[in-house]
């Protein structure tokens, strides 16, 4: 068994001290050991699509959810967005954005893009760790998704 | 230049020439008449002198013919007083037809002859008389009467003619006379007919040019017109070329302001990324320092003194009012781009909801809002919505430490505008700064007194401004403030951009 095929969080996210307080939300609600952590778009489909340093990871085991930055170098969030839900193998993921922009277009265009969720970062370090908190909580808690037992 | 004023004294001046060549042939016509009543004067004193001759022979004759029979003298002084006359009247009688009827100059000729012959007997009768030769006046006497006789006749006969020629006259003249009313009738026609003809054409040409003129406007009108201008140098020609570059002088301008609009499009974009980076990209550090230091302080802050933890709360509550400046600023931009959603709005309804947004984290009773009537007005719900909540939770910041803190709201209806207020009994501010009001980051307070970012009077100001009312702000140090703002109370005819 792989090291990653019992990932149920992939985070995609630049900003390192932005993944650290998202880690460190999850960590505290015990959701850190499921989660994996990508530096861009690229990285966050060759997980998906098991390319690259991904390719011995377990094609059938896909996460429960993807938490998804949208300012990224290489392949920006929309990008993977319109990529994965566009991929009949990939696009039951569910998918939520989560971004410091809360511009109207980026909202509107996500959810053409048949995104699952919109999430914009609170500056607030308590209130991102309560946003953090619940969206562990509801994705791999609360929500059941194709497949799962 | 051939200008239409020439051109329309052509079509008046055609029809009145004829007019005029018609009032000259009527003219002669009048001195035709003239000239045949002399004739007809000149016929009558000829008939008269022959006559006046014819009747002086005869006296002189019969003074002859009494000297004859009483060898009396005196009969002889009737005769000497016609002889005096008698030349006179034989040259008139002479002369008496020459232009006017030219068949009768021989016959007078012949009379003024006769006339002469006579006078030559009636001397030889005296002198038969006084010879006392019977014999040679019985020839003389049969001779004058002969003589006299063939007078007569030929006077007769000169008469006939005269009068002949003279009814021949008249008929020419009515003859005359009917052709030139005829002349006249067909002159004066022939005037309406041009006038009609020359004013119609000149009149479908001034027409069929003016239409041209009103389809190049027509093409100006959708911004189409390529045809170029009429080159003719009348009026007509002036106005289209004057429409023509009318019309390219339009289309150069809007052309201009597509350009201007384009590049100002483009800005616009600039402006948009522009936020949008800060939007994504200041929002991260603010958010890293915030974490940061509360993680510090989760972990660390039991190993910190006091003094070490009073910086922290330092570093965090700046931290959060930079972020609050970032969001404000963002509000602020976003406000002034994109259209406006216009729609009618219950201001009502509209100013309750905030108010209970507002209020509501507080504890009851601290502050008393009263809202009066309020008309509606038109404008964007959520850019409205903004402006009460920033109006209102002003009010309620510089009311707060009052001990009975009011807020008043309400609104008029004046000249098709609606003017709302908003009236608190808070601290208040000097009016000398009250232009600074609705600047962006212009505060009248500390920090540390009232709490703000100075951007919610601008997003205010901001506001109203591109709904096309006005703001403005009434109030004294210590007596409370009245902010006010006008929009208009139904869709403006021409809708906001």
């Amino acid at each position: 068994m792989n090291q990653y095929d019992d990932t149920d969080i992939l985070l995609a996210e630049d900003n390192e001290h932005d993944a650290e307080m998202a880690m460190r939300a999850f960590k505290r609600h015990n959701f850190a050991n499921r989660l994996h952590w990508v530096k861009d778009g690229v990285e966050a489909l060759d997980f998906i699509l098991c390319r690259d340093t991904y390719a011995n990871r377990d094609r059938a085991r896909l996460p429960k959810v993807l938490l998804l930055d949208l300012k990224m170098p290489r392949m920006d969030g929309l990008d993977v967005l319109r990529a994965l839900k566009g991929d009949e193998r990939t696009h039951a993921i569910p998918v939520v954005i989560m971004t410091s922009s809360d511009q109207e277009r980026d909202v509107v265009e996500s959810y053409r893009l048949g995104v699952n969720g919109y999430v914009t970062k609170p500056v607030e370090f308590a209130a991102f760790t309560e946003v953090v908190a619940k969206i562990g909580m509801f994705w791999l808690l609360v929500n059941r998704v194709p497949g799962a037992v | 230049m051939p200008t239409l004023r020439k051109q329309a004294s052509l079509v008046v001046g055609v029809p009145l020439l004829v007019i005029f060549l018609a009032l000259l042939g009527i003219g002669w016509l009048v001195r035709e008449t003239e000239s045949s009543e002399t004739l007809t004067q000149r016929a009558e004193r000829l008939r008269f002198n022959t006559s006046e001759l014819f009747q002086a022979l005869l006296d002189a004759e019969s003074g002859v013919r009494g000297y004859a029979l009483t060898k009396d003298p005196s009969f002889l002084g009737a005769y000497h007083d016609e002889v005096r006359l008698i030349p006179g009247l034989i040259d008139s009688v002479r002369g008496g037809p020459s232009a006017l009827a030219p068949a009768g100059r021989p016959r007078a000729t012949a009379i003024a002859a006769a006339a002469r012959v006579e006078l030559g007997l009636l001397a030889k009768k005296i002198r038969d008389v006084d010879a006392g030769d019977g014999s040679a006046l019985q020839i003389d006497l049969l001779a004058g009467k002969q003589n006299m006789d063939r007078i007569r006749t030929l006077a007769h006969e000169l008469e006939d003619n005269v009068r002949m020629r003279l009814n021949q006259r008249v008929a020419e003249y009515e003859a005359n006379k009917l052709r030139l009313g005829i002349a006249v009738g067909v002159a004066a026609l022939l005037a309406a007919v041009a006038v009609f003809v020359t004013l119609g054409l000149f009149m479908s040409t001034v027409a069929n040019r003016l239409a041209k003129v009103v389809a190049r406007t027509a093409r100006i009108a959708i911004g189409d017109d390529l045809l170029p201008p009429s080159r003719r140098p009348d009026e007509i020609g002036q106005l289209d070329r004057a429409v023509s570059e009318m019309g390219a002088r339009l289309r150069r301008q809007s052309a201009d302001l597509l350009r201007r609009n384009e590049q100002l499009l483009g800005v616009n974009k600039d402006l948009e990324s522009f936020s949008y980076s800060v939007s994504h990209d200041l929002r991260s550090p603010v958010r890293a320092v915030l974490g940061y230091s509360r993680i510090l302080e989760e972990d660390y802050g039991e190993s910190l003194d006091d003094e070490g933890r009073r910086l922290l709360s330092v570093v965090q509550k700046e931290a959060t009012r930079m972020g609050l400046l970032i969001d404000h600023l963002l509000e602020l931009s976003r406000l002034g781009r994109g259209e406006l959603q216009g729609a009618q709005i219950n201001m009502e309804a509209l100013v309750r909801d905030v108010v209970r947004e507002l209020t509501e984290p507080c504890e009851p009773g601290t502050v008393e809002v009263e809202i009066g009537t309020l008309p509606d007005a038109y404008g964007d719900k959520t850019q409205l919505r903004q402006v009460w909540q920033n109006l209102i939770s002003n009010a309620v910041k510089y009311s707060n430490r009052e001990e009975h803190p009011v807020v008043w709201i309400g609104g008029t209806l004046e000249d098709g505008e609606a003017v709302y207020q908003v009236r608190d009994n808070g601290v208040g501010f000097d009016m000398q700064y009250a232009d600074k009001l609705f600047g962006v980051f212009q505060r009248l307070h500390r920090n540390e007194d009232f709490p703000g970012t100075g951007v919610g009077l601008a997003i205010v100001h901001k506001v109203v401004s591109r709904h096309g009312g006005r703001v403005w702000a009434e109030s004294s140090p210590g007596s409370g403030a009245t902010f006010s703002f006008a929009l208009p109370a139904a869709l403006p005819a021409e809708a906001h951009r």
